[in-house]
């Protein structure tokens, strides 16, 4: 038996390096916004990815969805985009008799790898469609729900400069996303990587490496993964201590934080702790593993208040503070 | 052994190392901390000492402080859960040991998944080596704590001490003061063993024992000088008996001198001379034996002499009484064994009044050491205190009292306001200092002192001489010498002359008693007697006192 889990986790092992080396392919350098979006993936979440355009987000995603033998679309976010038209709606069609019926065509939501680039410029109504697909995976048109396939991932880009006609993310969808990550600037070095690649007649293609089946498999693994009650707890207390109203309070929390991180984060904290450990071949979480991913998991949990808008305070340097001053033993 | 007892032997193994290592970094701590504490102690009680229940109550107070904090800290020993994070964090395991502790004391939670990670847990605790993780090493305190206590031990023996005399030698005053204190107590006690050995009275015992406090650092110089004061009071008490013993002697004499056999005893014990006049008393005895039964008038002398009988002379006169009545019976052998006995008591009487008069010359050394005590306390040196001590220049109306037939008197006031200027400045006139402590002025008095002569009685020869000490009292003498010259030239001697010479006393005005013993003067000095009832207490001592006939 402990043979068969110890292939298990090496062929997880194999299968996330696998997928990794495909998109490290066309994608150059962003080490960490790979394997965060792999971990989102896998932790059955949905990754929120935020950058100034050109840095690639939407590469990212399409080399993603080739590694893997996925169905994927695209949603381009825009003002005027409406609900139908990323859930699908029923169209009146004609049978052979002349008779004519309502029919469902599904809309883009109905693929396994959602791409919803500049999610922040549509309108909260097609926003919150989306809510109820990322979280019930089920889409509801009318009096019908229809399940969505799985494995079923949103990758969400947004741009953090253009605010002007756009409808920032409510809290409740921002807590749907597993991760945010932020996708910076390349280094020089990555930079002549990009220019060598893509300014050729061939640019490499990447080969779909994972199929559906796989992932919910890996999936599985993952919730397998043992959690002691003592790192749990680590886990417990650094959300506890993003709330400004808790006795756990983190004193730069008290005065900048409007909104601290739900139980759901701190699920996405053990379940990205646990691919973690995973990916360091280990079968126990270990208080590192959280304090690894703490931020991308927690930033867009924790709200600032007016006071922390005005001082323009970072929440990375709050969530920073908290792991800091958080003891790792009781 | 299964993965889980040897994780749980390797946490428990852990568990005792960290735990003794533990105890040997409080211990130094603790260690390093007392010592600390000790040495400041120390260093205060240098500066300041303290008394010695003071030290005792702090020494006490803090070891078992100390004590039971570091029994608190042995008492919650460190739970495996500690141990498990403390053993991560040095195999740097990534919390695999706390997670596989936690899994196994939970049982209830066991899958297939944690029995791989405990077994994976174990595989690699096996090879950590709990000694090399922590080491036995002393801890870094007990350094500080070993050099603490070197230098506590190193303050114990430093040449510094609390104790008042020693602390003369330590102060920056003039280093004659050390050994002028030091110089008095073994004056005093060498004036105390003469006294002893002539009559003994535990005097000598008393100040031994004081001067054990004395050198000892925990004894507070108030007590010193207060038990000081107490025994010089003591010493000072004899005077009474001595004045009336004296007094009885100059009564008898002046008995005795009425017959021709025995006015050679009567002149010598008027002079003083209780020596001489026991071996007139022995020669009377002799020449009784051979020549047989003296005149009847001796008989009645040695009568009159032995009816005034007075405290202290109860065997002389019991001995002169025998010898009248033997000679009334014409009992010459029973009369000279009575004579001897009579010279004996003379010769006991002797050695009373010489210790009392060493134990006044002690009492007087025992004032100066007091001086010399108190002023270190005051921890200054005042500019008059050794001032008895030196000459003073200043005249003083002590020299006009030394004159003849006023000795008495005037010696006796002063002797009221001794101790009372010994601080004063030098040059103010202080009666009863300038009286005693004048060498200059004293003829003979200060030949076997070291210019301090005592107040009180002394009946040594070359103390009972002296000149007057104003130029108009010695004019008055050398017009009364010439006068007396004149007149034994022409075979008369004035009969005014003649009769001061006879009602002149024949103690000298220095050794003449305070009409109050010390006791009753410090009684009279003391603040809680109202003023206006302190005449009238001395009155009452004056009216108890003694009756002396002039």
């Amino acid at each position: 038996m402990i043979a068969e889990l110890d292939a298990q986790v090496a062929l997880f092992q194999q299968q996330f390096t696998l997928v990794r080396n495909e998109v490290r392919k066309v994608i150059v350098g962003s080490e960490e916004i790979i394997d965060g979006v792999l971990m989102g993936l896998l932790a059955r979440g949905h990754v929120l990815l935020e950058g100034v355009p050109g840095l690639g987000k939407t590469k990212l995603v399409q080399t993603l969805s080739r590694a893997l033998h996925l169905k994927f679309s695209r949603i381009q976010f825009t003002p005027d985009l409406m609900p139908a038209d990323i859930t699908g709606t029923h169209i009146v069609q004609e049978n052979e008799f002349g008779e004519k019926f309502l029919k469902f065509q599904p809309g883009p939501l109905f693929a396994n790898v959602i791409l919803a680039d500049e999610i922040n410029r549509a309108t909260p109504k097609t926003q919150s469609a989306l809510l109820e697909a990322m979280q019930e995976k089920t889409v509801s048109v009318g009096k019908d729900t229809y399940t969505l396939e799985l494995p079923f991932f949103v990758l969400a880009t947004q741009n953090p400069l253009e605010m002007e006609g756009t409808y920032p993310l409510p809290e409740a969808q921002l807590d749907r996303f597993f991760m945010k990550l932020n996708v910076g600037y390349p280094s020089i070095g990555s930079m002549h990587t990009i220019m060598d690649r893509t300014t050729k007649v061939a640019e490499p293609e990447p080969e779909a490496v994972l199929t559906g089946q796989q992932i919910l498999k890996m999936r599985d693994t993952v919730l397998a993964i043992p959690i002691a009650r003592p790192v749990q707890d680590y886990a417990v207390r650094l959300v506890l201590a993003t709330h400004p109203e808790g006795p756990e309070a983190h004193p730069m929390t008290r005065r900048y934080v409007r909104y601290g991180a739900s139980p759901r984060g701190a699920q996405a904290l053990v379940l990205g702790a646990k691919i973690r450990a995973l990916l360091d071949n280990r079968v126990h979480v270990s208080t590192g593993d959280i304090r690894r991913i703490a931020v991308p998991v927690l930033r867009h949990r924790v709200l600032l208040n007016f006071e922390g808008e005005a001082e323009r305070i970072d929440t990375d340097s709050i969530l920073d503070e908290i792991i800091r001053d958080t003891p790792v033993g009781e | 052994m299964s993965d889980q007892d040897l994780i749980l032997r390797v946490l428990r193994q852990a568990q005792a190392r960290i735990r003794t290592n533990r105890i040997l970094e409080r211990l130094a701590g603790a260690l390093a901390v007392w010592t600390g504490v000790g040495i400041l102690v120390k260093l205060v009680d240098l500066a300041f000492p303290f008394g010695l229940g003071l030290i005792r109550f702090f020494w006490i107070f803090w070891v078992a402080g100390a004590s039971v904090v570091f029994l608190w800290s042995l008492r919650c020993p460190q739970d495996l859960r500690l141990t498990a994070e403390a053993v991560d964090r040095r195999a740097r395991l990534d919390d695999e040991v706390l997670s596989a502790w936690w899994f196994i004391s939970h049982p209830t939670r066991i899958t297939p998944w944690i029995e791989l990670h405990v077994h994976r847990a174990a595989a690699k605790i096996r090879d950590v080596d709990v000694s090399a993780l922590w080491p036995r090493v002393l801890p870094r305190m007990s350094y500080v704590a070993a050099l603490g206590l070197v230098a506590l031990v190193g303050l114990h023996f430093v040449p510094i001490s609390g104790s008042p005399v020693l602390s003369l030698a330590d102060s920056a005053s003039p280093p004659g003061e050390f050994s002028e204190a030091e110089g008095l107590m073994e004056e005093i006690e060498e004036l105390l063993e003469r006294a002893e050995a002539l009559d003994p009275d535990g005097s000598l015992g008393a100040f031994q024992s004081l001067m054990n406090d004395v050198s000892d650092v925990d004894v507070p110089t108030s007590a010193i000088t207060s038990s000081l004061d107490d025994l010089a009071s003591s010493l000072d008490e004899g005077n009474l008996t001595t004045a009336g013993i004296l007094e009885g002697l100059e009564d008898m004499a002046q008995e005795l001198m009425g017959a021709d056999e025995t006015s050679a005893t009567g002149e010598a014990l008027a002079g003083g001379d209780l020596g001489g006049a026991a071996g007139e008393f022995d020669r009377l005895a002799d020449a009784i034996a051979v020549a047989g039964t003296p005149a009847a008038d001796v008989a009645e002398a040695l009568a009159r002499a032995a009816g005034d009988s007075r405290a202290g002379l109860e065997d002389l006169a019991q001995s002169m009484s025998d010898a009248a009545e033997a000679l009334g019976r014409a009992d010459t052998a029973a009369a000279g064994e009575s004579l001897a006995d009579a010279a004996e008591a003379l010769r006991d009487l002797s050695n009373v009044i010489e210790s009392q008069n060493l134990r006044n010359q002690a009492s007087d050394r025992i004032d100066n050491l007091q001086e010399a005590l108190e002023g270190r306390g005051a921890g200054g040196d005042q500019p008059g205190q050794d001032a008895p001590d030196e000459p003073q220049a200043g005249s003083s109306s002590s020299s006009e009292e030394g004159q003849p037939g006023g000795a008495m008197d005037s010696a006796s006031g002063e002797s009221d306001q001794s101790g009372a200027g010994e601080s004063a400045p030098p040059g103010e006139a202080q009666p009863g200092d300038a009286a005693t402590r004048q060498p200059g002025n004293i003829e003979g008095a200060a030949g076997g002192d070291s210019g301090l002569i005592p107040a009180g009685l002394g009946f040594s020869p070359e103390q009972k001489t002296g000149q007057p000490t104003s130029l108009e009292v010695r004019l008055e003498q050398e017009s009364t010498e010439a006068q007396t010259q004149d007149a034994e030239r022409s075979g008369e001697l004035p009969p005014r002359q003649e009769a001061t010479r006879q009602e002149r006393s024949r103690l000298d005005y220095r050794n003449v008693p305070s009409e109050l013993t010390p006791a009753q003067q410090e009684l009279l000095g003391q603040e809680r007697v109202p003023r206006e009832y302190r005449n009238l207490i001395r009155d009452y001592f004056q009216a108890i006192r003694p009756t002396i006939e002039r």
